[in-house]
């Protein structure tokens, strides 16, 4: 019954203690939650805790959502400072392990898929270990704007920072990218012709 | 590599519709932990810290204009009498044995012989 509903009147039932509402924003945002959660972290116990969390800080902050901005950004927004404090709480635990003779040396990030069955998907995978070799700062523009094609305004909104220091963030990230990545083209994992 | 195939290994990168999802069930723990957490003393004391610290947000840029106007009062009211601008700010005037013995400073005291 509350399917077809837009997000305002969800919203509207929400604040007023309807959970089947707050539930239907949870089934309906939950793919957005997850792309930025998952992109940032990886799949895991720990980005599905963060994702429960983005919600559970929404549904805290109901009466203050003034709907200044879409809810898709405000989630996305949630979502993505939790997982930055999720990866710095994940070094500062990995890092109580690394040896402090080689304080360069970063804590290797866990594993995001499983084995490649098909060229597409180690490519898939390569690219994806690359992005989450990326520092937190970069990892999350790249996720927004070029994962989860979200424009540069908003991805300046989700991040909290202007769309120059967007732009510049990922215009570094993309280098670093097509560094990271060249071995990989040149001993042809990632083929780089026209596919289409 | 050209910007533009870095741009369709990312797109193709991009989690599938499938992979956009959080494990089963999802929607049901976050309804169980909003349930929990609402129930739980503590979360009506999370609920009162954090309507205080709104209205304290709320209220600061009129606290501080206030305090900005009463000291800019203060300033013009005692800059010639004070020792000090930190004093004339505050509104302290300065005190001699002149200005302690004056008139206006000693009420309802017997004159001196």
């Amino acid at each position: 019954m509350t399917n077809d509903l837009p997000d305002a009147e969800l919203l509207e039932r929400a604040r007023r203690g309807d959970e089947t509402a707050f539930r239907r924003l949870v089934e309906r945002y939950e793919a957005v939650v997850a792309a930025t959660v998952i992109g940032m972290l990886g799949r895991g116990a720990d980005a599905d805790d963060v994702g429960q969390e983005t919600f559970i800080r929404f549904y805290g902050a109901l009466d203050r959502f003034r709907e200044e901005s879409t809810l898709k950004t405000y989630l996305v927004r949630i979502a993505m400072n939790l997982s930055l404090n999720a990866l710095h709480r994940r070094r500062r635990g990995l890092l109580r392990f690394v040896s402090r003779d080689d304080p360069d040396r970063s804590p290797p990030e866990p594993a995001i898929d499983p084995p490649a069955s098909t060229d597409e998907e180690e490519r898939r995978i390569v690219v994806r270990r690359a992005i989450m070799g990326l520092s937190p700062k970069h990892r999350a523009v790249v996720v927004l704007r070029m994962l989860q094609s979200l424009s540069t305004r908003e991805t300046a909104q989700a991040l909290g920072i202007p769309e120059g220091t967007v732009l510049s963030r990922l215009s570094r990230a993309m280098k670093e990218l097509e560094s990271m990545l060249a071995p990989y083209v040149r001993d042809g994992t990632l083929a780089t012709e026209d596919r289409s | 590599m050209r910007p533009d195939e870095l741009e369709r290994l990312l797109a193709d990168a991009a989690l599938t519709p499938a992979e956009r999802r959080f494990d089963p069930g999802f929607a049901d723990r976050v309804m169980q932990r909003a349930g929990a957490r609402a129930a739980k003393p503590g979360g009506e004391h999370d609920v009162l810290s954090s309507t205080l610290a709104r209205q304290a947000r709320r209220m600061l840029p009129a606290v501080a204009a206030a305090s900005l106007a009463v000291s800019a009062w203060n300033w013009w009211s005692v800059r010639d009498r004070a020792d000090s601008a930190l004093a004339a700010v505050l509104g302290l005037e300065g005190v001699s044995l002149s200005t302690a013995l004056s008139s206006s400073s000693i009420v309802d005291a017997e004159e001196l012989p």
